[in-house]
C-alpha cells in the first residue's frame, strides 16, 4: 500500500514534506532522528590478503560466537563481469564466505540474490561462478525468486506492507554484502541499496520514482544486521549501478549499523550522507545512525584520492528529465 | 649536446622532424643527406645545417654522429637502418623500419649484437588520444578488452612511390601500419588471422582494401578495415571492454568513452571536445598537430640515449606488428565456411 499523502505529488515535494515531517519528529520524540547521538563503529581495512581482511573484519564486528543461519546478500544488477566493479567479485564473496565458514564451522549459510529487472540470479550466479564457490564452503545459493514469501507490515513511507523472503526473515544474522558504486538516480549504492534487490517484483525499475522511499521500506523490512561493502574495485561515473568506470580503492568496510557505513562510504566517494536521499530517510526513519567513528582505522592517506567521478550536471539534467519527461 | 643527421629530406624530414628537433636544446643536427643534391643543398640551407651529402657511406665516415633519422622511401629503410648499424650508430627510422619480418629480425639482431639503440617511428603511440586510451586501458578502466575496431578509409593525394606495392609494401605499411600497430600495443600479440578479405585492383596491381579478423592471445577479437580509395576520410579505433569503451577518432585527434546508454548529452559533450580541437587546429594550424606527437616521441629517444636506456619504440615491441602486416600482405583471402 501506498502512502495515500504522497500520491500524485512530485518527488521533490515529497521529499520536502518527508523532510518536514520528520523535523516535526525530532521535536515531538525526541532523538529519533539520531544525528547527534552516539555513533556508529565504522571498520575499514586495505585490502593486501582478502582472506585475512575479511577474517579480520568479521572479528572485528564482535558477532556472536554461535549464529544458526546466516544469509549474505550479494549484489549482481545486471550481466557484468566482476572486473567491471558493477557486480559482486566470486573472489571478495570467497574471501568472505572462508572467514564465515571458519568462524562459524556448523552454521547453515546463504547465499542470496533475487532476480531484478534485466536480471536472472540463477543465470548470474552460474556465470560468476558462485555456485562453484557456494559448494566449495558448504552453502547454499538461493535466488529469492523462487523461495516463500511473507507479508510484514512496516511503517514506511512508501508502503504499510510488504512482501519479504522467508529465508530473509528467518536467519540469524542477515550480511549486506554490496559493492561501492556511484549511481545514476541516488548518487551512491552501497549497503542499504543492495537490499532494494530484496523486493519481490520483478520489474524493480517500477519502483525507481520513489526510489529513496523504496530503499528505506525495505530496509524497514528487512534490516541488515551487518554491512560488509566490497570496496576493493568499485565503479565510478553517472551510468550506475551497471556502467561506470571501475576504479580500485582495496578496501573492505564493514559495520553493524548499515546506515554508518553507507553515511561513511558516501563520504569517503565523496558525497555529503545529509544529501543522499535513501541515506538521510533510512536515519530517519531509525534505521542507522547518520553519525559513525572509525574504529582501529586502515591507513586512508589522502582522502581526495577516494573521490569518485560523478557528474553533477548531468546528473540534475536526468533527474529533471526524470520528473519533468517521467522516465523512470 | 647530442649530434645527428638526417638521412632523406622530404616531407617527413622538413614538416615533422625537422621542427621539432629546432625546439630540442639538446639536439644539434649537424648533417644532412639526400641522393637529390639539390634537395639537400635546399634543406640544410633552410635550416642552417652546416654539412650535407649525397652519399650515405660519406655521411657516416665523415660525421661523428650519436644517431642518424632515416626519413627516407619505404623500400630503402632497412639497407640504410642496416648500414647505420654496421657504423655503430643510433637510429631513430620512419615506419615501416623494414617490409618484412626476416628483414625487421635482422635488424633486431644486428641492432643488439652492435649495442645500439634503433627506434622505429610508430609515432600514433604517442598521439594525445592513444596516450589517454592506453592509461585507461593500463589502469583497468575498460576491463578486459573484447573487440578492438581498426577503420583506415583514406583517399589520396598518395606519393608517386606508393604506387610500386612490391617496394613499398603499399597502404596496409605506408597508412594502415599504424592502426594495426595501436591494436598489438594495447591487447598484445595475435594469435591468428581468423578470416581475411582483400580487394585487390589488377589495373593498377595494388592493394586496395583488406578486411580481416583477428584473434588476439589474450581472447580479444580484433577487426581491420582498411580501404584506400574511400569515399570519405574515416579514421577510427573502437576499443570495447568489459566495463567500459573508447572511442578514438584521428584527423583532429579525438577521444571518447562511452558507458551503458549513450545519451545524446554525453555525444554532444565528446563532440563538442572534438569541435574546439578542430577550431584550434584551423586556428593555429595542423603544423602543431602534427608535430606534438612526434616531439614526444623524438624526446624520449634523445633521453633515452643520453640515459642509456631503452628507446620509446624497440623493434622488438613491433615485431608482432611486422608478423601481422606480412600475414595480411601475404595470405590471400581466407572464410571460414564457403
Amino acid at each position: 500500500m501506498r502512502d495515500a499523502t504522497s500520491e500524485n505529488e512530485p518527488l521533490g515535494i515529497r521529499s520536502m514534506r518527508s523532510f518536514f515531517k520528520h523535523k516535526n519528529v525530532i521535536t515531538k520524540d525526541k532523538g529519533r532522528l539520531r544525528l547527534f547521538g552516539k555513533p556508529s563503529i565504522v571498520f575499514v581495512d586495505g585490502i593486501t590478503d582478502m582472506d585475512l581482511t575479511a577474517e579480520k573484519l568479521l572479528n572485528k564486528l564482535d558477532l556472536p560466537q554461535k549464529i544458526e543461519r546466516i544469509a549474505v546478500k550479494m549484489n549482481l544488477c545486471d550481466y557484468r563481469r566482476p572486473e567491471t566493479g558493477a557486480v559482486s567479485d566470486p573472489q571478495v564473496l570467497e574471501s568472505l564466505l572462508r572467514g564465515l565458514r571458519k568462524k562459524y564451522p556448523d552454521s547453515a549459510i546463504s547465499i542470496v540474490e533475487n532476480d531484478a529487472t534485466s536480471v536472472s540470479a540463477d543465470r548470474m550466479i552460474r556465470y560468476l561462478g558462485i555456485d562453484k564457490i557456494s559448494e566449495k564452503y558448504s552453502a547454499e545459493v538461493v535466488n529469492l525468486a523462487h523461495g516463500k514469501w511473507i507479508t510484514k507490515q512496516i511503517d514506511g513511507y512508501f508502503t504499510k506492507s510488504i512482501e519479504v523472503p522467508v529465508i530473509l526473515e528467518d536467519c540469524d544474522l542477515l550480511i549486506t554484502h554490496p559493492k561501492l558504486k556511484t549511481h545514476s538516480m541516488t548518487k551512491i549504492t552501497c549497503g542499504l541499496k543492495n537490499m532494494f534487490g530484496c523486493y519481490r517484483r520483478k520489474q524493480k525499475v517500477k519502483f525507481h520514482k520513489f526510489l529513496d522511499e523504496a530503499i528505506v521500506d525495505i530496509n524497514l523490512a528487512l534490516k541488515p544486521n551487518v554491512s560488509i561493502v566490497d570496496a576493493n574495485i568499485c565503479m565510478e561515473g553517472i551510468g550506475g549501478p551497471c556502467y561506470g568506470f571501475p576504479i580500485k580503492l582495496g578496501l573492505m568496510i564493514a559495520g553493524k549499523d548499515v546506515v554508518a557505513v553507507d553515511a561513511f562510504c558516501a563520504r569517503l566517494i565523496g558525497f555529503r550522507p545529509w544529501f543522499v536521499g535513501h541515506i538521510r530517510k533510512a536515519a530517519s526513519k531509525d534505521i542507522g545512525h547518520l553519525s559513525y567513528e572509525l574504529s582501529d582505522c586502515f591507513n586512508l592517506g589522502d582522502k581526495k584520492l577516494y573521490h569518485f567521478e560523478f557528474d553533477r550536471t548531468l546528473y540534475y539534467l536526468m533527474k529533471l528529465s526524470r520528473t519533468s519527461g517521467g522516465f523512470a | 649536446m647530442i649530434r645527428g643527421a638526417i638521412i632523406g629530406c622530404g616531407k617527413v624530414a622538413s614538416q615533422r622532424h625537422m621542427p621539432c628537433y629546432r625546439m630540442m636544446k639538446n639536439v644539434e643536427i649537424v648533417a644532412v643527406c639526400d641522393t637529390s643534391e639539390k634537395e639537400a643543398r635546399a634543406f640544410s640551407r633552410r635550416n642552417n645545417i652546416p654539412s650535407m651529402y649525397t652519399e650515405i657511406n660519406d655521411l657516416f665516415e665523415k660525421e661523428n654522429l650519436d644517431f642518424v633519422d632515416i626519413c627516407t622511401t619505404p623500400s630503402t629503410h632497412y639497407s640504410i637502418c642496416s648500414n647505420a648499424i654496421d657504423h655503430g650508430l643510433n637510429v631513430l627510422v620512419e615506419k615501416p623500419v623494414a617490409l618484412s619480418l626476416e628483414e625487421t629480425l635482422v635488424l633486431r639482431d644486428k641492432s643488439e649484437s652492435r649495442k645500439v639503440k634503433v627506434c622505429p617511428i610508430h609515432n600514433y603511440r604517442f598521439k594525445e588520444n592513444v596516450l589517454k586510451a592506453t592509461q585507461m586501458c593500463k589502469e583497468g578502466r575498460v576491463g578486459k578488452i573484447l573487440k578492438i575496431m581498426s577503420i583506415v578509409h583514406s583517399s589520396g593525394p598518395f606519393p608517386d612511390w606508393f604506387w610500386n606495392e612490391e617496394t613499398t609494401g603499399g597502404f596496409l605499411y605506408e597508412s594502415a601500419i599504424h592502426f594495426i600497430d595501436l591494436q598489438l600495443m594495447l591487447c598484445g600479440d595475435y594469435n591468428k588471422v581468423i578470416c581475411l578479405h582483400k580487394d585487390f585492383s589488377e589495373e593498377l596491381k595494388i592493394t586496395t582494401g583488406i578486411s580481416a579478423l583477428v584473434e588476439y592471445k589474450s581472447g580479444t577479437i580484433g577487426i581491420i578495415d582498411v580501404n584506400a580509395f574511400s569515399s570519405s576520410i574515416y579514421t577510427h579505433l573502437d576499443i570495447f571492454g568489459t566495463a567500459s569503451n573508447i572511442h578514438l577518432k584521428f584527423f583532429p585527434e579525438y577521444f571518447s568513452t562511452s558507458l551503458g546508454p549513450f545519451t545524446p548529452y554525453a555525444e554532444f559533450k565528446s563532440e563538442n571536445k572534438r569541435f574546439f580541437g578542430y577550431a584550434r587546429a584551423a586556428l593555429f594550424g595542423l603544423k602543431k598537430y602534427n608535430r606534438d606527437y612526434h616531439l614526444r616521441l623524438l624526446l624520449e629517444f634523445v633521453k633515452a640515449i643520453e640515459s642509456g636506456h631503452d628507446v620509446p619504440v624497440t623493434i622488438n615491441s613491433i615485431i608482432p606488428t611486422m608478423r601481422l602486416l606480412e600475414d595480411l600482405k601475404k595470405k590471400d583471402s581466407v572464410c571460414m565456411s564457403t
